[in-house]
């Protein structure tokens, strides 16, 4: 046995040494004199057999054996049958007996307790067990030893049933979300919202794992003999301080649940290469596969084919409309302010909906609730400052960030003066505040406020500004054990402004839209049900616009746009339901409705004719209050993940989404003059449905994680812009708009390894995003009707990232990324007519920008590692685009002195950007 | 150090450019000739002035909806005209062009959808409004106008302006020493003096030229009340000296515009005011009214269209502008200082 199964020695050495043995270093001691341990230990094995008499079946010995000593075997009498006794194994101690008939065989034996011997009929499990041990150990892990029950009542190939609560180490908040491992991943399970999970185990002994992402995972080495409780408690990791970097990171994607979902680690984002210094969430999600950009400076990103406004980002439970900093170069939420982000790209639970394509769930930190913590960084753009603590001990707690540029002086020492570059100015800021106040054991009360401004002068006249304004409160309350209930009165508000102080010209453009929500999520958890349902409601308040005179000698006219009120209710239930132990099964199912309301007017158009200024023939006028335009539809998610083999699943999802909001927009990415537009009796909700099949895949020794996914999206009613449409001020934008479907599909292949002193990931993609305008006549039509690709199809993308410790305070980290350049529409020859020259275009996005690709690099060095120092600091060095490549981002037109349009292309960073940032925590 | 690095370059597609077929045709409801111009589209180059390639030898005639056809003679290279000077559009009638043209020795024949010719409306107003501005003070143009009931309503407008030019050749210059021109009427006087006589009239010191508008105006009517269209701004003329010597004559006709020939306008207003603004939507590709009857394939470009077209001519004067303006005489004989001056007075002068 044990020349066969070496790991089953480290067992035996554990059942010995474990009472006494409470830290790794003893163990690791321990495990150097094995040798001498094992022949001193007067095992039951080496018992010298003395007392058979006759032949007779291996079960009648064991009994007598039994009967003779204090000794109890476990083991199920089929197991065995077949093996006889003789009085020729007299003499033999009862290992080499045991030994003799179940080398080789399924079937192994344990020791514990030095008087029960459990007979075990799959010894791989029992490998694997010990395998995650040492491995636990060697990664200097704590393992906790618990037993549960006592193995006088065992009865083998019996079921024990696990439960418990997950919370966390500081606050006492129950972690959601959090998995459960059982063994090596054979089974997993995930908390519910109130942190509860239930997993039935076979009885035995058990590795199980609690896991979360920026959590520290803990390890229970189990011997379970009867149903019981596991409370636990998780801390957050350390900052940029995990010793040893979770070597498993990856395998969410096997024994996460979800299909689609994906959770990010916030310490890894912090040793990967930055611009300018500034750690980022959505740069670090463009680098998953399926998530592209279009480029620098392009807000948002663009997942599996579906454009910039499918994304849903909920911040604490309330949208944010644009998350950019300085037209996108940064992402508005301070990475350090952020607990937990996980993204759907698909497989989209019932309880999201609201946007076709992706979710993006950001939860701000609470503050520790035991004592005062602060960190900081300092960069060559901004600085940040996050700090937390209670304010009543174990009851009331504040976290709070504010992150700020210092001043303009980069844009300054801007070399080029494109565009009088080096006289703009940029100004940003964002901060959060989370207050927790716990009022008994079962309730809590979470005020969360995130703000975040931009101000940028591109020239010396024009002033972009936006802001984001989110707000919420939220009541949890655990009604018994099962129900639990989260109710959340949130306010959003997004607006831009665009001023330009030209004496003549001079103009002020405002643009606001203000979203009080209210949201109600309840969970209720049965034996092999976990069901979430609730009811989720926004208001919608728009300005679609107003131009006003910036200066008095202004001789502009002053327009503004009606207010536009929608009403758009949910409410959804969902269910995860275990069929027979393997086929898991999310099924759930959303219904949204939708209600434009008055006050608002709405015009007429003559019939089988495109809508335009001149086809109209009325309008109605509704009142406040008064149903404009009704939309419903059913949201049907479901999600499926079978285990085909330990290392092995197979996931598959459908998902319907609605999306009643849209933005309008001719340029690919979000910019701060962008509109979103309510859906109206012409603008209808775009309903999304995509399919998705994977096949996700561990290597054995777990170095190596890979999974497959293909994917299918159909949208449709998504808008497109009518040629040379004017889509800013225009109060019918119905006339500037075509409505058509988009498809989307593609197969995405990431490799990930997790493990070692080189750890990193690869993936590619190939996916197409299609777009089709077909109307009546052919000035509704975009290419005279055919597939054309959107703005954002990049069929090829690879993207590759690695870090390499060269100690443990000392990485290298670095991503490279490729993608097809974008599809653009340019002038490609011109012509007279009406005595001017007109330049002659292609078909809306017949040609591409060159391929994008760009290599970062980093150098992080950490301070000491010990845990109970006062003042940690790390230094993290970044160059951006290492070798320099002037990345095309986009192609304008401008006349060439000919009388016809030329096309240049844009490249807004052509050199490498080195950066040098220090981080502190105390 | 921080550097961007952004910088601009063209962007060369290698564009493969195959020569398209351009229409480029008028028919109004006025007395003709009636015009329509075969080009091909080409290349561009930066700093060349773009020259289209004229097609000729084509067999180009117009056709009513009554099953009338009026053959087109070639003037010149490319340049189609009307022989028959009664025919003119007439409204509510329908007309579309015919071409036929040898193209790699094989026949293609090109057609114009049919466009129906709408009544332009009334030309009611035209007026001006005095602006200063740092760029230089300006007068800038207006038309109000009312569209016919039942009508689309679309509308285009252009002008000419007509202004003088005055100059005084006889203190004409050179080497340092008075030398009037020969036009300016006057004589050096003696060999050794300074003085200078006139002995005749001057035929070069009054000029008069017109200037096209360099940019159209087109309106859908959109946010207007009713059928009124109010101050439709059609553009600028600087309030200076240049143009000022004594009044400008402003003649704007207002022209009704088919659905066809409004979008294409549009688009060609939208890519000659320039991309990349603010407030400006992205350029993309003008399709035309124009198609290949022997190859669906095969593109053309450019627009056959009619209009109905109406007229108001106002005059502006110096007096108009309430702010002193200078004006530099200039020596040199009129004629030359504009293309196309000239010194016979127009008849509304």
């Amino acid at each position: 046995m044990t020349n066969n199964y070496p790991g089953l020695v480290v067992y035996w050495l554990k059942e010995t040494m474990s009472r006494k043995r409470t830290t790794p270093i003893t163990f690791v001691l321990a495990f150097l004199m094995l040798s001498q341990l094992l022949c001193q230990s007067q095992n039951l094995l080496e018992t010298k057999i003395t007392s058979i008499t006759h032949e007779q079946s291996l079960e009648n010995f064991l009994i007598d054996f039994e009967k003779a000593s204090k000794v109890k075997f476990f083991f199920l009498p089929e197991w065995i049958k077949s093996f006889q006794v003789n009085p020729s194994h007299n003499q033999k101690t009862l290992k080499e007996l045991l030994a003799g008939f179940f080398d080789n065989s399924s079937i192994s034996f344990s020791l514990l307790n030095n008087y029960s011997l459990i007979f075990i009929k799959d010894p791989g499990k029992l490998i694997e067990r010990e395998r995650l041990l040492q491995e636990a150990f060697t990664k200097k892990k704590v393992v906790k030893r618990i037993t549960i029950g006592t193995p006088n009542v065992l009865k083998p190939e019996s079921l024990a049933f696990i439960s418990g609560k997950i919370i966390d180490l500081k606050n006492d908040d129950p972690v959601i979300g959090a998995t459960v491992i059982l063994d090596s991943g054979l089974k997993a399970v995930t908390t519910d919202e109130s942190g509860k999970f239930e997993i039935v185990v076979p009885i035995g002994s058990h590795i199980i794992r609690f896991r979360y992402v920026n959590y520290e995972e803990q390890i229970i080495d189990l011997d379970i003999f009867e149903n019981g409780v596991l409370n636990i408690r998780l801390g957050e990791t350390p900052f940029l301080l995990d010793e040893i970097v979770i070597s498993d990171e990856a395998s969410q994607d096997i024994t996460s649940r979800n299909i689609g979902l994906s959770s990010i680690k916030i310490g890894e984002i912090k040793r990967l290469p930055t611009f300018l210094g500034e750690v980022d969430i959505i740069k670090q999600l463009q680098t998953q596969a399926g998530v592209t950009t279009v480029g620098e400076g392009a807000s948002g990103y663009n997942v599996r084919g579906g454009s910039v406004d499918q994304n849903l980002i909920l911040l604490d439970g309330i949208p944010v409309f644009n998350v950019s900093h300085v037209f996108g170069f940064f992402t508005a939420f301070n990475a350090e302010s952020v607990k937990s982000v996980d993204f759907y790209k698909g497989g989209i639970p019932a309880e999201y909906g609201g946007k076709a394509s992706s979710v993006l769930k950001i939860v701000t930190k609470e503050g520790d609730s035991d004592k005062w913590h602060a960190n900081g960084g300092v960069g060559i753009l901004t600085s940040q400052v996050t700090f937390g603590g209670p304010i009543k001990k174990d009851v009331t707690t504040l976290s709070a960030s504010i992150r700020s540029t210092y001043s303009d002086w980069v844009l300054k020492t801007v070399s080029s003066n494109y565009g009088g570059l080096r006289n703009s100015s940029v100004n940003f800021y964002d901060g959060n505040l989370k207050l927790a106040h716990k009022l008994s054991e079962k309730s809590k009360l979470v005020f969360s406020v995130y703000s975040s401004q931009d101000q940028f002068r591109l020239t010396n006249d024009t002033t972009y500004g936006w802001k984001n304004l989110t707000a919420s409160v939220r009541f949890d309350h655990s009604f018994n054990g099962n129900l639990f209930s989260s109710f959340q009165v949130g306010y959003g508000q997004y607006g831009y402004e665009v001023q330009d102080v030209d004496n003549v010209a001079g103009f002020k453009l405002n643009y606001n839209i203000k979203y009080p929500t209210l949201r109600w999520d309840l969970n209720y958890s049965l034996e092999k049900h976990k069901f979430t349902f609730g009811w989720q409601a926004t208001y919608a308040d728009f300005s679609p616009g107003s131009l006003t005179p910036s200066q008095q000698s202004s001789q502009l006219k002053a327009k503004s746009l009606d207010k536009e009120i929608a009403i758009e209710n949910s409410f959804y239930v969902s269910d995860t339901y275990l069929l027979k132990g393997k086929l898991e099964i999310i099924a759930g199912l959303r219904l949204s409705i939708f209600d434009r309301l008055g006050p608002g007017k709405i015009y007429g158009y003559k019939n089988n004719q495109p809508l335009e200024s001149f086809t109209r023939t009325d309008t109605t006028v509704f009142k406040k209050g008064a149903i404009i335009k009704e939309y419903y539809g059913l949201e049907p998610r479901l999600s499926l993940s079978y285990p085909v083999t330990e290392n092995s699943s197979l996931k598959a999802s459908y998902n319907r989404m609605y999306q009643y909001n849209h933005l309008i927009s001719n340029t690919a990415s979000i910019a701060p003059v962008d509109i979103w537009q309510l859906s109206n009796r012409y603008i209808k909700p775009q309903i999304a449905d995509q399919f998705s099949v994977g096949y996700f895949s561990n290597s054995k020794n777990r170095i190596f994680e890979t999974s497959i996914e293909a994917f299918y999206k159909s949208v449709q009613n998504i808008l497109d812009y009518k040629d040379g449409a004017n889509l800013i001020l225009n109060s019918g934008l119905e006339t500037a708009l075509l409505s058509g479907i988009s498809k989307s599909y593609g197969v995405e292949a990431s490799i990930f390894k997790t493990k070692g002193r080189l750890t990193g990931s690869l993936n590619y993609t190939f996916a197409r995003s299609l777009r089709q305008i077909n109307g009546a006549t052919p000035i509704e039509r975009i290419n005279n009707g055919d597939y054309y690709p959107s703005n954002f199809d990049q069929p090829h993308v690879i993207n590759l990232t690695w870090k390499l410790s060269f100690t443990k305070r000392l990485f290298f980290s670095g991503l490279f990324t490729y993608h097809t350049g974008r599809p653009v529409s340019i002038p490609t020859s011109a012509y007279s007519a009406g005595g001017i020259v007109v330049s002659d275009f292609s078909e809306r996005n017949q040609y591409r920008i060159p391929d994008y690709h760009r290599l970062d690099l980093a150098f992080i060095i950490e301070g000491n590692h010990k845990r109970k120092k006062l003042w940690e600091g790390s230094w993290v060095i970044s160059c951006y685009n290492f070798y320099g490549r002037k990345n095309a981002f986009s192609v304008f037109f401008a006349d060439n002195n000919s009388g016809a349009l030329e096309a240049y292309k844009l490249s807004i960073i052509g050199t490498i950007i080195p950066s040098i940032g220090y981080n502190f925590k105390f | 150090m921080v550097i961007f690095g952004s910088c601009v370059e063209p962007f060369n597609a290698n564009l493969s450019i195959d020569k398209k077929l351009v229409v480029d045709g008028l028919l109004t409801d006025q007395p003709g000739p009636h015009t329509v111009r075969l080009t091909y589209s080409a290349g561009t180059g930066v700093n060349q002035k773009f020259n289209a390639v004229p097609v000729n030898g084509a067999k180009v005639s117009i056709a009513d909806d009554t099953g009338h056809n009026e053959l087109l003679t070639e003037i010149s290279l490319g340049t189609y005209q009307t022989i028959n000077s009664s025919f003119k559009a007439e409204i509510g009638r329908k007309y579309n062009v015919h071409i036929e043209l040898f193209k790699n020795n094989s026949l293609s024949v090109f057609e114009s959808t049919q466009e129906m010719i709408e009544p332009s409306g009334e030309l009611d107003n035209v007026y001006f409004e005095y602006e200063r501005n740092p760029s230089g003070n300006r007068f800038a143009i207006y038309v109000d106008a009312t569209k016919k009931s039942s009508t689309n309503g679309l509308m285009r407008w252009r002008w000419t302006g007509t202004y003088q030019i005055t100059t005084e050749p006889q203190f004409h210059i050179e080497e340092g020493a008075p030398s009037p021109l020969a036009c300016s009427g006057y004589v050096r006087g003696g060999n050794s003096g300074n003085s200078i006589t006139k002995e005749g009239p001057c035929t070069c010191c009054e000029c008069w030229t017109i200037e096209k508008s360099s940019y159209f105006t087109i309106y859908d009517g959109e946010q207007s009340i009713g059928n009124k269209y109010q101050k439709i701004l059609l553009g600028y003329i600087p309030a200076i000296g240049e143009i000022f010597s004594d009044k400008y004559h402003l003649d704007v006709e207002q022209l009704s515009l088919t659905v066809n020939a409004y979008n294409f306008w549009k688009l060609a207003k939208n890519q000659k005011d320039g991309t990349g603004s603010l407030f400006q939507p992205a350029s993309a590709k003008i399709r035309g009214n124009i198609r290949s009857l022997t190859n669906s394939n095969e593109e053309s470009l450019g627009l056959f269209t009619v209009s109905s077209i109406v007229n108001k001519s106002i005059f502006i004067r110096k007096e108009d502008i309430p702010d002193p303006i200078s004006y530099n005489y200039s020596t040199l004989d009129c004629r030359t200082l504009r293309a196309n001056a000239t010194t016979i007075k127009p008849p509304f002068w």
